[in-house]
């Protein structure tokens, strides 16, 4: 019953905020200096874009009317009209591939970080004061303060300009069309090496920091020494009583730092060229292709919502304390 | 049994072939692959027979004609590819000669295919291509190329209202052919199309009178009677607003300022005077208190080697006049001085003049210490001015973030019940939206203004602190002083002026430490984005012209290196100092 109850909120909450995010973005776009009409309709374009843009959000219609339209077309993953990238056809139409390759890109490397950053957390903390302690956390701490473009800069620099095991850019070769479903895999993974490890070791730093003092705060607990006591092996001790408690905060970061690690994916796929979403946000920006901007900052928006209303689902689980 | 051949493998008798049988197979297919792949190694034996054929037998008929391609007009002093072709092209080109003949300051005979060649004088010229072949038959073909003489105007200019002379001087005298032209006429026009001045002469000057963007039109002639003409553009800014100008003065100095005026004007008409006996007590307690923490903090070491950083950081911030070793680092070189450049870096060359170096300058000794960028701006000077916009956008930006969230903080934790819970939820709602994009949003919309940079990482990283300060004022105001000064009638202003910031803001400090680090972080990321002020020196700029000019290519690693190791430097110093000051300040709470 309790655990139904804090569903129902924690959904609730999810609609909410669902709804506050699409009015955010409904509005961040109009309301900005220069009104609706210089920010969404580009200057450079043709009128029949123009005319085009005006006509699929109804920018001559009173704001209420406006925002019933476009909480239309969301619902119906209507994103409008691309002004420049994809110069006036539908946005919904290019977004599955950068999507898709940015889910790739994310997926592999937020798992990897994952796995490695508490490793190497755990690591540390049970060493406590040694120099691998010591060595491991300098390492973290520096890649946690280092901008992720300016590692995966370096790692373009070494080993693709200079050593040429990888190539400079893409997230595939020429003729991709054309390749069977082997080449293309390779392809994929000969291209995605270098943005994975850039991305992995930058994240990973994050999660190692939270989860070597999450670890050590949790080891200097009554009950460590109390299973100590009763003879467990080390082994036992860390499995068992030592990470199961360490790991709640790593879950509550890993949620709030979704943002963040969005902010390293931009960096990573515009450093490599890698055509994802971050790349897409670099070109519209550049561009200044506003509707498509609108549309990627609506997604990623609610990527970050699900993935917080997630961490909640799961951290309940793990920690069946929580009640409020 | 012996052969199995596809077909029958197929049928019910092969599918229990025994093992010699399956040894058979193995052989004939070994066999079928011989013989499939011996056509093609015969062919790369036999190749250059029957590819090449027989270059010397061939001669042209006469219905062939040469081609010296398509009539071309060049600038002097450019250089033009000559290309020869037949029109009928089953001809091996080795067994034909291509003679050029052209007037270029007497006759001139070039032979080749295809010739680069770069004309002297100016004119059209009229060249003939003869192409003969080995039994004497020759064909001759011919092509005008318009030389014309090149107007140099100089580089397109942005003048900046008050603080430019708004007069521009317009030299042409340096137009080839050098001293052969005989009259120059620039015309002045705005974006519009309107004329505004026609000014005749090598050297002319010319006032604009009000901002806008004009078009600076060089029309030459030469002895040769040929003309030429370059556009250049002018671009004259607006002076900015006063409060657009000196934003920090406004928005930052001015209020400080204010403040400061109203505190000591309202204790002179208490008639207390200006400092009693309760400040000095107060001032005495808090260097009591501050000595204290100064002693934990200083054992830690971390901590205290980040402050050392910083004050290195801060060092090079107020001295780079005087320690950069160039006096202006945003005013390159003249980019006729050759620097020398490594053949590894050639190819980059082609795409830069002024090729990113780190041999020492031919000007002096010591004036590039590490190396220079593409336009062969000074690194080293770079990476010392640039400390000040990280600092900037460091310090004024997290002030802006304490300020909203400590407000919204204060709102919520004090006021509690209905006040409490909207400001939370606008908290967590602004704690869900992803602020890497939000800030390429914003800065997207409203344009590339140092100013706007600081407003928009200050504004996209409260709510942190909103929640840190909500949770100290829950704590605080249940202590028992709080709920006395309530009892004595105390407002609610006076309260939270005298009691409960007093409390809260040493606890925040070191959150705010932090969101310094963060600050920087994300600054250098809009920077780097393509997002930041091109006229503010900054690492992350500098980073970007380095990607963008494909450094990595050229193995230019100090470009990369020197702002990199400034920026990883002082984000962990920051870092650092503010775990420690954490360490010392709040030592039961929870770091992040």
């Amino acid at each position: 019953m309790e655990m139904r109850s804090y569903m129902a909120r924690k959904t609730t909450y999810l609609v909410i905020t669902l709804f506050a995010i699409i009015a955010f973005n409904f509005f961040l776009f109009r309301i900005m200096p220069g009104g609706p009409e210089n920010v969404l309709v580009p200057k450079g374009s043709s009128e029949f874009i123009k005319d085009a843009i005006r006509e699929k959000f109804h920018l001559n219609d009173p704001y209420p009317e406006q925002f019933v339209i476009y909480l239309k077309q969301v619902f119906t993953l209507d994103f409008g009209i691309s002004a420049a990238r994809w110069k006036g056809t539908n946005i919904t139409e290019g977004l599955p591939t950068p999507i898709f390759n940015t889910v790739l890109l994310v997926g592999t490397g937020t798992a990897l970080a994952i796995w490695l950053g508490v490793s190497l957390g755990r690591f540390a903390a049970w060493r406590r004061g040694k120099p691998a302690d010591t060595v491991g956390m300098a390492f973290a701490l520096t890649f946690y303060s280092m901008p992720t473009f300016l590692f995966a800069l370096v790692m373009l620099m070494v080993f693709a300009g200079e050593l040429r095991w990888f190539p400079l850019n893409g997230a595939y070769g020429r003729g991709y069309e054309d390749m069977n479903i082997l080449e293309k895999v390779g392809s994929r993974i000969y291209h995605m090496v270098l943005p994975v490890i850039a991305f992995t070791i930058e994240v990973m730093a994050e999660y190692a920091l939270i989860m070597r003092n999450s670890l050590t705060d949790v080891l200097t607990e009554d009950y460590i020494v109390t299973a100590r006591a009763k003879g467990l092996s080390n082994k036992a001790i860390l499995r068992d009583h030592a990470m199961r408690n360490a790991m709640l905060p790593v879950v509550t970061v890993a949620a709030i730092s979704i943002g963040w690690v969005l902010g390293g994916d931009i960096m990573v796929e515009l450093v490599f060229s890698y055509e994802g979403l971050g790349m897409l946000t670099w070109d519209a920006v550049n561009l200044r292709d506003f509707p498509l901007l609108q549309a990627i900052f609506l997604i990623m928006a609610i990527v970050v919502l699900v993935a917080n209303f997630l961490a909640d689902i799961i951290y309940m689980y793990l920690d069946p304390r929580v009640k409020v | 049994m012996a052969v199995c051949n596809t077909e029958m493998q197929k049928s019910q008798s092969c599918e229990h072939t025994s093992r010699s049988s399956r040894k058979a197979l193995g052989i004939v297919l070994f066999a079928i692959a011989i013989l499939a792949v011996s056509p093609l190694i015969g062919a790369m034996i036999a190749a250059p027979t029957l590819v090449g054929g027989d270059l010397r037998a061939h001669s042209f008929s006469a219905a062939t004609v040469a081609n010296a391609g398509s009539n071309q007009t060049v600038w002097i002093g450019n250089q033009t590819q000559l290309n020869g072709t037949l029109t009928t092209s089953d001809y091996s080109w080795l067994n034909l000669y291509f003679n050029w003949t052209l007037e270029d300051n007497g006759t001139r005979n070039l032979s080749g295919r295809v010739v680069p060649y770069t004309f002297s004088t100016t004119g059209i010229h009229n060249v003939t291509l003869t192409v003969t072949d080995p039994t004497n038959t020759s064909s001759t073909g011919e092509v005008f190329i318009t030389v014309v003489p090149r107007p140099v105007t100089g580089s397109n200019r942005t003048l900046h209202e008050g603080s430019d002379v708004l007069t521009i001087t317009l030299n042409a005298s340096l137009s080839e052919p050098l001293g052969l032209i005989v009259s120059y006429e620039w015309n002045i026009s705005t974006k519009g199309g309107t004329l505004l001045a026609n000014l005749n002469g090598s050297v002319v000057q010319y006032s604009f009178n009000k901002p806008g963007n004009y078009t600076v039109t060089l029309t030459v002639k030469d002895s040769n009677g040929m003309v030429a003409s370059k556009t250049m553009f002018v671009r004259v800014l607006a002076k900015p607003l006063f409060i657009v100008a000196h934003w920090i003065f406004t928005f930052i100095e001015l209020p400080i300022l204010l403040i400061v005026a109203y505190s000591i004007i309202g204790r002179l008409r208490k008639g207390s005077g200006l400092i009693t006996n309760t400040d000095i007590e107060k001032a005495r307690l808090q260097y009591k208190t501050f000595k204290k923490d100064w002693k934990v903090f200083k054992a830690n070491r971390l901590g205290f080697s980040g402050l050392i950083v910083l004050l290195i950081f801060v060092m090079m911030a107020v001295l780079a006049p005087w320690l950069s070793t160039v006096p202006n680092p945003d005013q390159h070189e003249e980019p006729n001085v050759p620097d020398p450049i490594d053949p590894k870096n050639l190819p980059y060359l082609q795409k830069n003049p002024l090729v990113p170096s780190l041999k020492k300058s031919i000007y002096t000794n010591w004036t590039h210490p590490l190396g220079t960028d593409h336009k062969g701006q000074d690194i080293y000077s770079l990476t010392l001015y640039g400390s000040r916009a990280s600092l900037i956008v460091g310090l004024i930006a997290t002030a802006i973030s304490v300020i909203l969230g400590a407000l919204i903080g204060l709102g919520a934790g004090y006021f509690g019940k209905i006040t409490d819970e909207v400001l939370m939820r606008v908290t967590d709602f602004f704690l869900v939206l992803p602020w890497f994009p939000l800030m390429i949003v914003m800065m997207a919309i409203l344009g590339q203004r140092f100013m706007w940079v600081v407003v928009v990482i200050g504004i996209t990283s409260w709510p942190s602190t909103a929640r840190i300060v909500r949770s100290q004022v829950l704590t605080v105001k249940e202590r028992q002083f709080i709920v006395r000064a309530q009892a004595i009638g105390a407002s609610d202003s006076h309260i939270i002026r005298t009691h409960i910031l007093p409390n809260v803001l040493p606890l925040i400090f070191a959150n705010t430490v932090l969101l310094i680090a963060i600050a920087i972080f994300s600054e250098s990321f809009l920077d780097f984005f393509g997002l930041g002020d091109p006229n503010v020196i900054s690492w992350g700029t500098m980073l970007e012209s380095a990607y963008e000019q494909q450094a990595f290519k050229a193995g230019a690693w100090w470009w990369i290196g020197a702002p990199g190791v400034a920026i990883v430097g002082m984000v962990l110093a920051f870092s650092l100092v503010g775990y420690a000051v954490d360490d010392v300040l709040n030592p039961k709470l929870r770091r992040r």
